[in-house]
């Protein structure tokens, strides 16, 4: 029953895989596409990050604390957030004066988000 | 080209040049020019390496995670090295485990120091000014490394053993944190995600400042709830071991100072 009880715990609090909203960020001459990601605050995000460049790149945002390597013509995914309001810088590692975007976390409805033509929520 | 190599120095070579600086002055006989400092270097470059010749591969491990269990893993095996070789009643064993911590943090660091230089080596044009950064880059941790070992052997030849003590847990405490942020970004652990504190409108992580700090201390402008936890309770158990630990440690230290004096007599 205790045994029950504290897995139960440990699932709900360190394992759920709760629901996220799926985003896509592209990398094409060593630029990210959107520039500007409108994403909601305060919920799980999930982003693919797609390097379409011939060699590889890091996502890197010191502002969301994540990096990760992109390789050539492959989809990389990391999950950021729940984001409090505002805005969010990252960059590429390797070009990081031109690979560079920022994310806006706004209170504002994802369709709202959706319909700056930024997001990719599906 | 230049900035982005120093950036790169920085954030990767820097904290081995300090860790080294610490352990120099801790593990003075055993960490101090000896042959086993050179094969622990070796072994942590090699594998880092290795894990360079097979990143592609390797991230494409768990659903495209392979690369952030894989530093994890390292970074965890590191920290309980550390701390295991702080409990001295493993009299045998501790600088074993102080080796294996090493080469695990010298190949996480390594490997991803070497992928920016393998993506830029492949063009010819920018060779040169690599070359030059490499240069600066090297001038710049071995400088740091000399003057901190310097600054942290004062400190310790001083007895203020705790102060020393208290900057190498904090350090060995933010290496580990490392992985709270890849648990986060693969989506493994969802506590703590919100931040604890933001001090970024007081020193940027991206300056100049941010860098020094980060590979002095591991510090984050904006750390996560878990990132502090994890770092507050490794930190207070890292110092607590090498606090106990010290009594021990300065006593073999004698002994081992001792010992080429009896062979002379």
């Amino acid at each position: 029953m205790l045994r029950n009880f504290f897995a139960g715990v440990f699932f709900a609090v360190f394992i759920t895989q709760a629901k996220s909203e799926n985003y896509v960020i592209e990398l094409k001459n060593n630029t990210f596409n959107p520039e500007v990601l409108y994403i909601p605050a305060h919920k799980k995000i999930k982003i693919k990050i797609i390097n379409f460049d011939p060699e590889p790149e890091e996502f890197d945002s010191f502002d969301l604390n994540r990096e990760k390597v992109l390789f050539p013509n492959k989809p990389a995914t990391i999950y950021i957030g729940p984001l409090a309001p505002g805005e969010y810088f990252y960059f590429g590692e390797f070009h990081p004066n031109i690979a560079k975007g920022k994310m806006i976390a706004t209170d504002t409805d994802v369709d709202h988000a959706d319909k700056m033509g930024t997001g990719d929520a599906d | 080209m230049l900035t982005n190599t120093l950036v790169l120095f920085l954030r990767d070579l820097l904290p081995m040049f300090i860790m080294f600086a610490y352990l120099k002055a801790i593990y003075r006989p055993h960490f101090d020019g000896s042959l086993r400092i050179w094969v622990t270097v070796l072994c942590g470059c090699s594998i880092g390496l290795v894990v360079l010749f097979y990143y592609e591969n390797l991230s494409d491990y768990f659903e495209g995670t392979g690369i952030e269990w894989l530093k994890i893993v390292l970074v965890s095996i590191s920290f309980i090295g550390f701390l295991l070789s702080q409990i001295f009643s493993l009299a045998t064993l501790w600088n074993y485990f102080l080796s294996v911590a090493v080469v695990c943090l010298l190949s996480v660091h390594f490997s991803s120091f070497l992928l920016y230089f393998a993506v830029y080596f492949a063009y010819d044009i920018v060779v040169f000014e690599l070359l030059i950064g490499c240069l600066i880059g090297v001038g710049i941790c071995v400088s740091f490394y000399f003057l901190y070992s310097f600054f942290v052997e004062e400190l310790w030849d001083s007895k203020l053993y705790p102060v020393i003590l208290l900057l190498w847990s904090l350090f060995v405490a933010n290496q580990l944190s490392l992985m709270t942020n890849y648990l986060h970004q693969i989506d493994v652990v969802d506590f703590g995600t919100r931040r604890f504190v933001d001090l970024s409108d007081w020193v940027k992580e991206g300056s100049e400042y941010g860098f020094i700090l980060k590979a002095l201390s591991g510090f984050d402008a904006s750390p996560s709830v878990f990132y502090s936890l994890v770092v507050a309770i490794a930190f207070v158990t890292m110092f607590f071991l090498a606090l106990l630990n010290r009594s021990h440690l300065r006593q073999h230290k004698k002994s081992l100072e001792a010992r080429p004096m009896e062979q002379t007599q």
